[in-house]
């Protein structure tokens, strides 16, 4: 994998990481905030339910007045009608805002009632529903002592109603008890405006129901179901519901009270959070944007900087590469100069060796070569059939020595720049007729059928005729030789149609070259496999040189193959020779 | 054999047995040789015997066929046109091979290895007829 891409994962996953930390600890935050926001909404509710039951003690107050009454001791007696005409007056029980004035006696007769609507004072019946609270075993009669007083809130089909019940006595307090006092006062509209001004949030009551007739209540219900007596429901992001439940007189659950408040806690928190959240991303980003770029300035781009110069010192033999600053990087280009150095040095001398070498080869070959000649030309007198069998198989041994030599001398004088390339006027056509002369014992030995053409209009060109020679000896013997007897080898050499460069192709039908093995068939001392199995003789460094005098002269060479089938080679060069006296 | 005198060939070699071979061969072939085995030799015997063709080895101890042909061109009138085949097995790679050759005229470059006897006799045979 490249750095490039481990850098990329590697500060991502960090990023990535350190993100799903925070996110979690956002959670845990989010949740510390939700609850405290639990608690403050409960809080309020149970506060408003506070304002509730004081409305309720404050009826059970103004009851007293009333209840522990000498006139009213006397008319639950008696029933006298100034008690009425003075006392029960609407005006009168609007002042002191009760709806309801009901009169029982001892024995459970209602003895008086009245009820009025509070806007137009109007008299109305007894609401449906009440009746059985004014029964016997009413739990609005269950006192014990002189100073009872039962107070709540009955729920009637009408609506809810807040009551409060004492028995009636003197006004000192003693003497038996003649009956009961009810009063009585709707929960309207205007009293749930009062509880909501008194509290400071809107409130809402409805009477206790499981199916209550707002669908507001609905999800308070379920709460409720499972026991609670309190219940916390967001409404949405801004606001939040708090729901209590108000027992009546008869202790069960008569109404539930809604609070709705503004969620300033969970908008603080999140707002918070979200700061806090922004703050980490952006630093995180910063970080990484600021890794990244290191990473890149001071590693990644050096290292391509680098692997640049060392890539093209390669392609064009240049020694020295030089790397700006200093750092882990200029170093190492510096080690790779001193590398280099001294790789090109042993290569040198290695290639000084082989010249060496070489030339002290030829002496003792020189030696063995002229002796056999001048044995095979009887200069020592005649020689038996095997003795001169023998003495050519030694001829002809020694000549190939002499060619591996000559070879090996080629090639270390193309690398170490000591082959010199004159140039003159030379006419290649005749060089080439020359070379496939001089390959014709070998073309009419295996039987090889063999066709040359030269286009008419090859000019005399200006090269090596020395080095191309090499080449068109080198291609021609490699064809013959490659070839099994009786094959084809055509040679062809030509203008090319803009007729600025030579084009010359030597065909066989021989071994072919495996497909696996073409990409190193220009390498010095390579041999492609079934040419060793054919046990065909060669130095592998033919193709070598041809390749290198070729491309030293501006051209190129390149060849098709298919194994069994035979090979093509061609080599292009251009007319005007790049060099006209140079080292190659 | 034609009835005209004997041409004399001076080889100067430092190889013994190539020697005795161009020795050999060069008799057959009907000329008359002095051999040597140094530069410093050679111009010596190419001086007091004004051999017809000199056939001249490189690489050899006190003076190397370089500086003796150089000598020798500079000694006198026969000196300086007296044919020369450079016979050796150095391949004519650097500057000073072939400034010699340039200047050395008239000269020949014959890589031993590459060459039969038979073909440096002819060579030989070339020379002089010129």
């Amino acid at each position: 994998m490249r750095i490039r891409r481990k850098m990329f994962i590697i500060i991502g996953s960090a990023f990535v990481g350190i993100l799903l930390i925070f996110a979690f600890s956002g959670i845990l935050l989010l949740r510390g905030f939700s609850s405290a926001e639990d608690q403050e909404v409960r809080g309020n509710v149970l506060r408003a339910a506070g304002v509730f039951n004081s409305a309720v003690d404050n009826l059970a107050i103004k009851i007293y007045d009333w209840s522990a009454w000498d006139d009213t001791y006397a008319f639950i007696a008696d029933h006298n009608k100034a008690y009425i005409a003075s006392n029960l007056t609407s005006e009168s029980l609007q002042s002191i805002g009760v709806n309801m004035m009901l009169f029982i006696d001892r024995s459970g007769t209602l003895v008086e009632a009245k009820n009025i609507d509070m806007t137009t004072l109007a008299d109305l019946p007894l609401p449906p529903g009440l009746l059985p609270y004014l029964e016997q075993g009413s739990p609005l009669f269950e006192y014990t002592d002189l100073t009872g007083v039962r107070k709540g809130v009955i729920a009637l089909p009408s609506g809810l109603l807040l009551v409060a019940a004492r028995p009636i006595e003197t006004s000192t307090q003693d003497g038996p008890i003649r009956g009961t006092l009810i009063f009585g006062k709707y929960i309207d509209q205007a009293f749930v405006a009062e509880l909501s001004r008194t509290i400071d949030f809107p409130l809402t009551l409805e009477a206790y129901s499981k199916a209550p007739q707002s669908p507001d209540f609905m999800p308070a219900m379920q709460a409720f179901a499972t026991g609670n007596t309190t219940a916390v429901v967001p409404i949405s992001q801004l606001s939040i519901a708090g729901y209590t439940v108000i027992n009546g007189v008869n202790g069960q659950p008569a109404l539930v009270l809604r609070a709705v408040m503004d969620r300033h806690t969970i908008a603080l928190g999140q707002k918070t959070i979200l700061t806090y959240f922004t703050f980490i991303l952006l630093t995180l980003a910063l970080i990484s944007i600021g890794m990244w770029f290191l990473v890149y300035k001071f590693v990644l781009s050096r290292l391509t900087r680098l692997t640049t110069l060392v890539a093209t010192s390669t392609t064009t033999h240049q020694q020295e590469i030089v790397l700006s600053g200093h750092d882990e990087f200029s170093n190492l280009a510096e080690v790779i100069n001193t590398l280099t150095t001294k790789l090109t040095q042993i290569d040198i001398a290695k290639t000084e060796f082989v010249s060496l070498a070489s030339h002290q080869l030829r002496t003792p070959l020189t030696s063995i070569s002229w002796y056999t000649e001048m044995l095979l030309a009887g200069d020592a007198g005649t020689l038996s059939p095997a003795q001169i069998k023998y003495l050519k198989a030694i001829y002809v041994g020694n000549r190939r020595m002499v060619a591996l030599v000559n070879a090996l001398l080629n090639v270390s004088r193309l690398e170490l720049g000591t082959l010199v390339f004159e140039t003159r006027p030379t006419d290649v056509v005749a060089i080439a007729k020359n070379s496939v002369e001089e390959q014709q014992p070998q073309i009419v030995a295996k039987k090889i059928q063999f066709t040359a053409e030269y286009g008419t209009d090859i000019p005399i060109i200006s090269t090596d005729p020395k080095l191309f020679r090499m080449v068109i000896q080198n291609l021609l013997s490699n064809a013959i030789k490659y070839t099994p007897e009786g094959g084809t080898v055509t040679y062809t050499m030509r203008l090319n149609p803009a007729r600025d460069a030579l084009l010359i192709s030597v065909s066989d039908t021989g071994y072919g070259i495996p497909q696996n093995q073409q990409d190193k068939i220009f390498t010095k001392l390579f041999r492609a496999d079934n040419a060793r199995a054919k046990e065909v003789e060669g130095t592998g460094l033919g193709l070598y040189i041809v390749k290198s005098i070729v491309e030293h002269s501006g051209g190129k060479v390149w060849f098709e193959s298919e194994v069994g089938k035979g090979s093509t080679f061609h080599a292009s060069v251009p007319l005007e020779a790049r060099d006209t006296l140079s080292n190659i | 054999m034609t009835d005209t005198p004997k041409q004399t060939i001076l080889f100067v070699e430092e190889d013994a047995d190539l020697r005795a071979a161009l020795h050999d061969k060069l008799t057959i072939k009907g000329f008359l040789t002095t051999e040597a085995r140094t530069g410093e030799e050679g111009l010596r015997f190419a001086k007091r015997d004004h051999p017809d063709l000199i056939l001249l080895d490189i690489l050899m101890p006190e003076m190397d066929g370089l500086a003796m042909m150089k000598a020798l061109r500079a000694t006198d009138e026969w000196g300086k046109q007296v044919p020369i085949i450079l016979l050796t097995n150095l391949s004519a790679d650097t500057a000073e091979i072939r400034d010699a050759i340039a200047e050395g005229a008239p000269v020949q470059y014959l890589i031993k290895s590459d060459w039969t006897i038979d073909h440096v006799a002819e060579k030989v045979k070339e020379a002089l007829a010129l």
